[in-house]
């Protein structure tokens, strides 16, 4: 599998949450956002830091990659593997307004995401328990791919023996 | 039970949840059937390790089932066929279909894997072919998959399948076609379904003794499909069960009545799975309770489908506790509840059901 692809991700800090690099969100985005955020969620403004800002750095304590099963009106249930201690498979269910809004849409069945726990600590030294989820952007399924198929198919049944 | 039963008992035993489940039948005389497949904490077939555990070796196993394709009961399936080198396999008629083998194939480069049970077939496909067996028998109501005489060797058996029916094999096939790829969706895993249509229940006798293993049929209201479907046939065996592997979990929505009535004897001896997927734990307290109601010889394999919590650093425990709604950890051992009985002596089952399985009490 591919790794995840670097992009902002979205952070429920203790401190309170904390908003995404990128200013303007339209459309879908926003008709998710009602859909599926609760009246506490707030979509903080993200100050231009110019080129020479230092960064933030997150130190991950703990890590899972995650595949969606279920989506609830305002919650998502996924089987997450730990990254940490591989072995180990769990059930979690995370509240949707916990997401990026840049990656709600992603969030169906199937989907894949990874989520760590760790530090995110700022260039003056302050620190914060973060829990942060990216979800992977995966490639779309190309008109050749899916006319591929039946080919495969009965190459698969060839194989196999089945139908004949 | 420390050894392997004898020629003339039957045995049955159910492993689950580990991460999936599965049921173990000794069909007498040496001979051996696996429906579905659960792993162990660590990853291994656990009916393998069971049968390990007995001084059985994996040449003994003469058929394997996957019930339905779903992950929860499949899981370590293509292990089993490529362990077992004499079993013949079945599965559900609608597995053959272009619109599951479809999704056979897109598995393989096309879906991102995940918890879905195809890769498990394709796998048990390319395990047949690469060891020149035949493809999977692929099985609808009313078949007879095997039949062995009595003899000098064992009580003799006959194997068959009660489901599906040809109208739940239409439901089968237009949920496999809703699953498939389309041009310009982003890639995923294949979704984990939500029905079970094309599950394939079992009737196996062996010498005097009937058992229903009742896989995850549900009923839908319809007199075509699921248990009204089976109920109602005329070319089923007739002979009452005298053990039942609850359906899907003991779910109110797999209870059926006329099945309790009709297929099986009076306080038959019983064995559920629990399941934990999504928001749904089964079985619920009120099935539990219903259960224990039909008879007083029902036992589940554990307690809970969940285990307690890893270790984990204090920062990692008091951010989960803040962020998640809820957080369980789902790979544990399977437990397991066997029973045997003399093939001659329908009924006088001989229990052995070690923690974490508990007995059902009304």
């Amino acid at each position: 599998m591919s790794p995840p692809q670097s992009r902002p991700a979205q952070a429920r800090e203790t401190t309170g949450l904390s908003g995404t690099d990128q200013g303007t969100r339209i459309g879908a985005v926003d008709a998710w956002l009602r859909e599926h955020t609760s009246d506490d969620f707030i979509v903080q403004p993200v100050a231009n830091r110019g080129p020479a800002a230092p960064q933030s750095r997150f130190r991950s304590l703990q890590s899972w990659e995650g595949r969606v099963i279920e989506v609830c009106k305002d919650s998502f249930v996924a089987v997450l593997e730990d990254l940490t201690m591989p072995g180990t498979e769990e059930q979690v269910e995370l509240d949707l307004g916990d997401v990026s809004p840049d990656d709600g849409p992603l969030v169906v069945p199937g989907a894949v995401f990874y989520w760590s726990i760790g530090y995110r600590e700022d260039p003056s030294g302050a620190r914060s328990r973060s829990s942060e989820l990216r979800f992977q952007r995966l490639p779309r399924w190309s008109s050749k791919d899916v006319s591929g198929i039946a080919d495969r198919v009965e190459a698969l049944k060839a194989r196999t023996g089945i139908g004949r | 039970m420390t050894g392997p039963p004898a020629a003339t008992e039957v045995e049955v035993t159910l492993l689950g949840p580990g991460r999936g489940e599965s049921v173990v039948v000794h069909l007498g005389g040496g001979e051996w059937l696996i429906v579905d497949c659960c792993a162990s904490k660590a990853g291994g077939a656990a009916p393998l390790i069971y049968l390990d555990g007995i001084g059985v070796e994996p040449s003994s196993v003469r058929w394997l089932v996957a019930s339905h394709w779903h992950d929860d009961h499949v899981r370590g399936f293509g292990q089993l066929v490529e362990r077992c080198p004499r079993a013949r396999v079945a599965q559900a008629a609608a597995l053959e279909r272009d619109e599951f083998l479809s999704l056979v194939v897109m598995a393989d480069d096309l879906m991102v894997d995940g918890p879905s049970g195809v890769d498990e077939m394709r796998r048990t496909l390319g395990a047949l072919a690469d060891s020149g067996r035949a493809h999977p028998e692929f099985v609808r109501a009313d078949q007879r998959l095997d039949l062995v005489a009595a003899s000098a060797d064992g009580p003799g058996f006959e194997l068959w399948a009660l489901s599906p029916s040809n109208e739940s094999l239409a439901v089968a096939l237009t949920d496999f076609a809703n699953s498939g790829a389309a041009v310009d969706d982003s890639r995923r895993t294949v979704p984990r379904p939500h029905r079970n249509p094309s599950a394939v229940v079992l009737h196996v006798r062996v010498g005097d003794v009937s058992l229903l293993l009742g896989a995850d049929l549900e009923t839908d209201g319809s007199n075509e499909r699921g248990w009204q479907a089976i109920v109602r046939s005329t070319g089923r065996p007739t002979q009452p069960a005298h053990f039942l592997k609850v359906p899907h979990h003991g779910s109110a929505n797999a209870h059926d009545d006329a099945m309790w009535a009709d297929l099986l004897v009076a306080d038959v001896h019983a064995g559920v799975t629990p399941f934990r997927g999504g928001r749904t734990s089964l079985p619920r307290e009120s099935d539990k309770a219903r259960i224990a109601g039909r008879t007083p010889n029902a036992w589940l394999t554990r307690g809970s489908a969940v285990a307690g919590s890893p270790r984990r650093p204090n920062a990692v425990q008091r951010t989960l506790r803040e962020t998640v709604r809820s957080i369980d950890v789902i790979s544990v051992d399977p437990g397991r509840v066997t029973m045997r009985c003399d093939a001659a002596t329908p009924g006088r089952w001989v229990v052995d059901a070690p923690s974490p399985a508990e007995r059902l009490t009304a």
